[in-house]
This record gives structure tokens, sequence and C-alpha cells, in this order.
């Protein structure tokens, strides 16, 4: 079934961590979240960016329209990556399933995972800090090495803690 | 099967009317994943590769073309794509009887000026931008696309109402 999933689903689990096969119940709940996301996002960049344009004129600088950018961030990308891992979660697929030989390589796999959903993830954070407060930034450099750190040590904890170790086919059937 | 309050606003702005089998659902859905993806990558990386553009270029008709930007990609790129996508499936075809073919043609005519004033406000708010919001251009010119919106639409919508025995 993985073999057959287009780019954009190849994508959406890598950056939601769903592991876990997709059969039929599960991918029609997960097209129904799918679809409330997609939705929401569409509808709120389209009222949200109507909202901003009528009241561009009246905006005495430029700064406080990059609060447009952080909320897109916040609310359009977070939250609603935040909604689509919740229902993966309580689906339960989020969950990797291996047999204790594969265990070193889905970790592996994860760390590798993890580093670049980190790094995105520590770039945008990054750049979030970098404009908020220009004036009192001490030493960017270290701030935006931090950020990418935590991030990634973050996304490998979850990545590794969802690794579940199983007994082969062939020990059960002994 | 009992329909979310965001899927019935997804039927209404993408003229969904079709009965959503279990095909029908599945295709819905992986469109819908194209959609999200694209939409939610967009969301991320331009955003972000904004705010990492040198303070000084990000002047007030910077910061207006990139709202302006977003809005033509999301209102006119995803929303379209979606669109065509329901039209190669045939979901946007109504079945009706004789008798409730002029209460489809009403709810059709409703539909149209609903599209028509929504795409009217982002016209007007693109203008206003450049012309002021009591500029006789910007009205003007928002009035002409939501008489032609509200005729396109309504005539496209009327299309696809099938009258069946």
């Amino acid at each position: 079934m993985r073999q057959d999933d287009t780019i954009s689903t190849k994508l959406f689990r890598y950056f939601f961590h769903i592991r876990g096969v997709l059969d039929k119940a599960a991918r029609q709940q997960m097209n129904a979240a799918i679809s409330k996301a997609f939705l929401f996002m569409w509808l709120y960049i389209l009222v949200f960016t109507g909202g901003v344009l009528l009241f561009v004129k009246n905006t005495p600088n430029s700064e406080s329209w990059m609060l447009f950018v952080y909320l897109s961030l916040l609310i359009g990308v977070g939250g609603s990556g935040l909604y689509i891992r919740r229902r993966a979660a309580d689906l339960g697929l989020d969950i990797r399933k291996v047999i204790a030989n594969q265990y070193d390589d889905a970790v592996e796999d994860a760390v590798m995972g993890s580093v670049w959903v980190g790094f995105l993830g520590g770039v945008v954070l990054f750049a979030v800090w970098m404009n908020v407060s220009p004036a009192d930034r001490p030493f960017p450099g270290i701030f935006a090495f931090l950020f990418l750190v935590v991030a990634c040590v973050w996304e490998a904890r979850e990545a590794i803690n969802h690794i579940v170790v199983v007994e082969s086919d062939v020990k059960r059937r002994k | 099967m009992k329909e979310s309050f965001l899927i019935k606003i997804m039927r209404y702005f993408f003229s969904i009317r079709g009965v959503l089998d279990e095909h029908n659902a599945r295709e819905i859905g992986k469109v819908a994943t194209n959609a999200f993806m694209f939409l939610w990558m967009y969301t991320g990386i331009a955003n972000a590769v904004f705010l990492l553009l040198p303070q000084a270029i990000k002047t007030g008709s910077m910061i207006n073309g990139f709202i302006l930007f977003n809005m033509f990609i999301v209102w006119g790129g995803v929303g379209l794509y979606v669109t065509h996508k329901v039209s190669e499936l045939k979901l946007n075809y109504q079945e009706v009887s004789t008798k409730e073919y002029p209460k489809a043609v009403h709810k059709a005519v409703i539909h149209g000026a609903w599209f028509g004033i929504s795409y009217g406000l982002v016209t007007y708010l693109m203008f206003a931008q450049f012309n002021g919001f009591f500029s006789i251009v910007s009205i003007g010119f928002a009035i002409f696309i939501i008489l032609i919106s509200w005729t396109s639409d309504t005539q496209r919508e009327i299309a696809h109402i099938v009258k069946v025995e």
C-alpha cells in the first residue's frame, strides 16, 4: 500500500509521523481530518488576508504587519499541523511496529527523519525569534543553534518513543 | 452518513453535489491531501522565508505584495485545483426531479451571488490598496466582477443540474 502513495501522501506521512499502515477505516478517518484541516486553513488564510488588506492603509509602520506572518505560522501551520498529529496519535498511526533485529534501523530512521523535521522547525522558530525583537537579540547564532538542537532532539525523542518492538511471526508460531 | 459542518462548507464552496460513496470519498480525500500539503508547506516556507529577508527590504508595499500573492495562490491556485478535480470526478452534477428543478435553480442563483460577492470583495480589497477605499475605479471594478462572477457561476451551476424522472 505504501508504494502506491502519492508524493503528497509520502510528505504527509513524513511530516506528521504516520508510520502505521493506513487500512480502510484509518484512511477514512484521516481523510476526514485532512479535509477539515484543509478547509480550515483555506478559509483562515482567505478571511485573515482579506481582513488584513482592509486595514492596510491605517497601519503606521511595516513592523506591525509582521503580526500577519506570525499568526499565519502559528495558527495556519502550527494549529492545523498539531490537529493532524493529534488525530494520527488518537488512531495510533504514529506507532511504528518493528521486530527486535529491526529496532536499530528504526531508531536510525527516526533520528534522520527528526533531524530534517527539527531543522525546518528550528529555522522557522529562528526566523520568528530574529524578527520579534531585533534590537535586543543577544548571540543570534547561539540561539539559532539552540533552537535547532532542541527541535531535533524533541522530534527524535518523540519518534523513538513511538517505536514498538513486536515478536516476529516465526517466533510467535513457535 | 452524517457529515460534519466543515465538510458541508466544503461541499458548498467547491460545488460538490454528488453522493460521496466509498470511491468518491477516497478520491476527494486524495485531492484534500494534495491541497492541504501544498497549502501547509507553502504557508510554512513562504512565511519563514519572508521573515528571514533583510529588514530593509520589508517595506509596506513589499508586505502588501506578499499578502496579495498569498491570496492569489490560496484563492486562485488551490481553490481552482480542488474545483477542477471535483469537476473531473463529475461530483458537481446535481440530479433533481422535474418538480424540484425550480428550487435547484433558485439555489444556484443564490450560490452564484455568494460566489460573485466573494470575488468582488477580493477585487475591491486589491484595487483599494492602489486607488483608495472610496475610489470610483475600485468600487466600479468590484461591481463589474460581482456581476461577471455571479452570472458565470450561476450559469455553470444551472448547467450542472440534471433532471431525472
